[in-house]
């Protein structure tokens, strides 16, 4: 076999690590070199009107207000340099690639899958692309991913404190974003199942039923709340008008149409997002010259989500494992949401789904490589696919493809229709 | 379909587990009921309410303008209690960077500095009730505008279903702003400011009716002349101040007027 399993084995931490180090790299390469991006700009005013004024305006104000605590936090730490905006984003997303793998290898037993799974995420070019600013999109995956390993660790280890930290962990998750409560459903469910299936010879210990409903209810739902403490401090509010701002924020977040008419010429639709390549663009102005920043789906990774979907599921019914329909489970009622639903939802949400899918993609390579005699070979000729497209994509994402003749045109791709017209025709 | 977990470990923890105590497990539950009755609590101290020297007579304290009744809740220190106006306008008017009380340069380093000196050094008659919002004086807004004058602003307006009844809900980025044509009925003290332009109209008279008879529960009374608006004329602002002088001289000693120091 070319790629030695032994090791892989062996040296599983040591790759792991190399991994998550080419992450940070890549998330932090080139930032210096441009301004800020209105969005980070805009973040920053609105964390501290939140945290000093309770406010719950100011941008993007439909979603929870844990971005608005940990910018906060970060610029009175660092400064308003590059890493007070952008440290916290930085660090979640090369940690939830660690996680990623860590995840991977708890259900999968395999460090191969790992190690794939783990490498797709830190070249993702979406996630690269909301891992250099300082809006929440990159809270999702980490703390949904640090939630899942911690809530696996006490599977393994028995450790109850693990499950109370999970529940933390998806606490915040849903404080940045409330896309984490279908991957914190599908994990409570998963684990009452677990429990009766293997406690099914003996009698059910139904206080550990109860204290593992309670950490993955109640306690994210008091962590989550206690984020709304700036809000309720300065403003006098109470729990009932909690409630009633949630309801203004759901009616906000269930018709939102972006806050720029321009955001909406951008790839919209979840359906599409693992049949063809979709993409983010957005802009900031360098002196009198825009630079153009554009985040496209990678085709060679998200494309085969779907395949990989049916390998792993074959897989799990003929070997009967409950792990893999977790991941299945994971993947399919994190992205059904959103495929249902009306207004448009752009590429940058798939940051809560693309972590599942990965897991799938990766796995689906191990099989893949295990059932054929020169699968490694094929496999080492993916990755190196996946490297090469992600060169491209990664100067997209950096600003440095516009004035690239090869990558303008994609980049042109992007251009609002209404700037199009009145370009002079060549 | 039998599933089993596969190695790497699921499920051990459930088979050799010592049982969790009663106290343990009810730890959790105590700990969101302790954060659930905090953030009640918390919000409640942070509500200023104004003690009312005897709780028999109705004190209106008279301001001259808008800028002044701002100024006059600000020493006041009110903070973080719904506030009823009765007028017939909104004085909502955001400032053009209105969306947050900070502004970011948006060239490093990043500072962020506090837009609220600069939004209190502009109060006007046109955002007065919008600064007391972002100034946290105010958690909440109703305002009571005379029947007729809600019909023609708010009747063609098909965003509001509710209007026909005499409602328009709407809220600034989560914070409620209820308009009304009638008294709205409070369970809280509310900080009520009357405005010339509604003591002017003809519901002005019922509007102080409902005030001694104790329908709208209010700590902080003013009543605002509003010399600095345009629209109220000399007239109506003669009108009003003449209706409630007669009001509370025909009150046998509840009502009484007083004037800002």
């Amino acid at each position: 076999m070319i790629i030695s399993k032994k090791i892989v084995e062996n040296k599983y931490h040591l790759l792991l690590t190399l991994i998550v180090l080419c992450a940070f790299a890549l998330r932090v390469a080139w930032l210096a070199d441009v301004p800020p991006n209105s969005d980070s700009v805009e973040s920053a005013a609105t964390a501290f009107d939140y945290m000093l004024n309770g406010k719950a305006g100011g941008t993007m104000w439909h979603h929870p207000k844990l971005r608005n605590m940990v910018l906060y936090a970060s610029i009175n730490t660092f400064g308003g340099t590059l890493w007070g905006l952008y440290l916290p984003c930085m660090v979640m997303g090369s940690l939830a690639v660690a996680l990623l793998g860590l995840v991977i290898k708890r259900l999968t037993d395999s460090s191969l899958a790992a190690l794939v799974g783990a490498l797709l995420l830190a070249l993702d070019s979406v996630h690269i692309n909301f891992s250099r600013q300082a809006i929440q999109e990159v809270y999702m995956p980490f703390f949904t991913l640090l939630g899942l390993w911690l809530v696996l660790l006490y599977c393994d280890k028995g450790r109850r404190r693990c499950l109370i930290i999970a529940g933390c962990s998806f606490g915040l998750g849903l404080a940045g974003k409330w896309y984490v409560l279908f991957p914190l459903v599908v994990t409570l469910v998963y684990l009452l199942w677990l429990y009766w299936i293997t406690c099914e010879q003996r009698k059910p210990e139904y206080r550990e039923i109860i204290f593992i409903c309670f950490s993955l209810t109640l306690l994210p739902l008091s962590v989550y709340l206690l984020t709304y403490l700036p809000w309720i401090l300065h403003g006098g509010y109470g729990l009932s008008e909690l409630i009633e701002l949630h309801r203004l924020m759901l009616a906000e977040s269930t018709t939102h149409q972006g806050f720029n008419p321009l955001i909406t010429e951008n790839d919209t639709k979840p359906l599409l997002w693992f049949i063809r390549p979709a993409g983010f663009a957005e802009f900031v102005m360098q002196g009198n010259r825009p630079v153009i920043f554009v985040a496209v789906t990678n085709p060679i990774v998200w494309s085969a989500t779907f395949p990989a979907l049916f390998v792993v599921a074959h897989e799990a019914f003929k070997k009967r494992n409950m792990q893999l329909c977790f991941i299945i489970a994971l993947f399919v009622f994190s992205y059904l949401p959103l495929v249902s639903v009306q207004r448009p939802i752009w590429v940058h949400t798939a940051l809560a789904v693309i972590p599942f899918a990965f897991m799938l993609v990766a796995y689906s390579m191990v099989i893949f490589i295990e059932k054929y005699r020169r699968g490694s070979l094929w496999l080492l000729v993916y990755a190196a696919a996946v490297l090469l497209t992600s060169v491209p994509l990664y100067m997209l994402v950096i600003g440095k493809g516009y004035n690239n003749s090869l990558l303008h045109p994609i980049a042109e791709l992007f251009r609002p229709a209404v700037e199009r017209q009145r370009m002079p025709q060549s | 379909m039998n599933m089993k977990p596969e190695s790497g470990a699921q499920g051990n923890c459930f088979l050799a587990r010592k049982p969790l105590a009663i106290v343990s497990l009810l730890a959790i539950p105590l700990f969101f009921l302790s954060t659930l009755f905090f953030m009640q609590t918390i919000g409640f101290q942070t509500r200023t309410f104004i003690p009312m020297k005897d709780r028999k007579i109705i004190e209106i304290t008279v301001i001259r303008s808008n800028p002044e009744l701002y100024r006059y809740w600000k020493r006041l220190g009110i903070k973080g209690r719904i506030m009823a106006h009765a007028g017939r306008y909104l004085h909502y008017v955001s400032e053009k960077d209105g969306t947050s009380g900070y502004r970011a340069t948006s060239t490093y380093p990043v500072t962020v500095h506090s837009l609220k000196e600069k939004f209190e050094s502009n109060v006007n008659y046109t955002n007065f009730l919008w600064v007391a919002v972002q100034a946290n004086i105010a958690r909440s807004l109703f305002i009571l505008m005379p029947p007729d004058f809600f019909s023609s602003r708010f009747n063609s307006d098909a965003d509001y279903p509710e209007r026909r009844q005499g409602i328009v809900r709407d809220h600034d980025f989560g914070t409620p702003r209820i308009i009304l044509n009638t008294v709205p009925a409070l369970k809280e003290q509310v900080v009520l400011n009357i405005d010339a332009s509604y003591l002017s109209s003809p519901n002005g008279r019922d509007l102080l009716d409902k005030l001694a008879g104790n329908v709208l529960n209010a700590d902080v009374i003013t009543f605002c002349l509003s010399e600095d608006n345009p629209d109220v004329t000399e007239v109506e602002r003669l009108q009003a101040m003449q209706l409630l002088e007669s009001f509370a001289a025909a009150s046998k000693g509840k009502i009484r007027l007083s004037k800002n120091s």
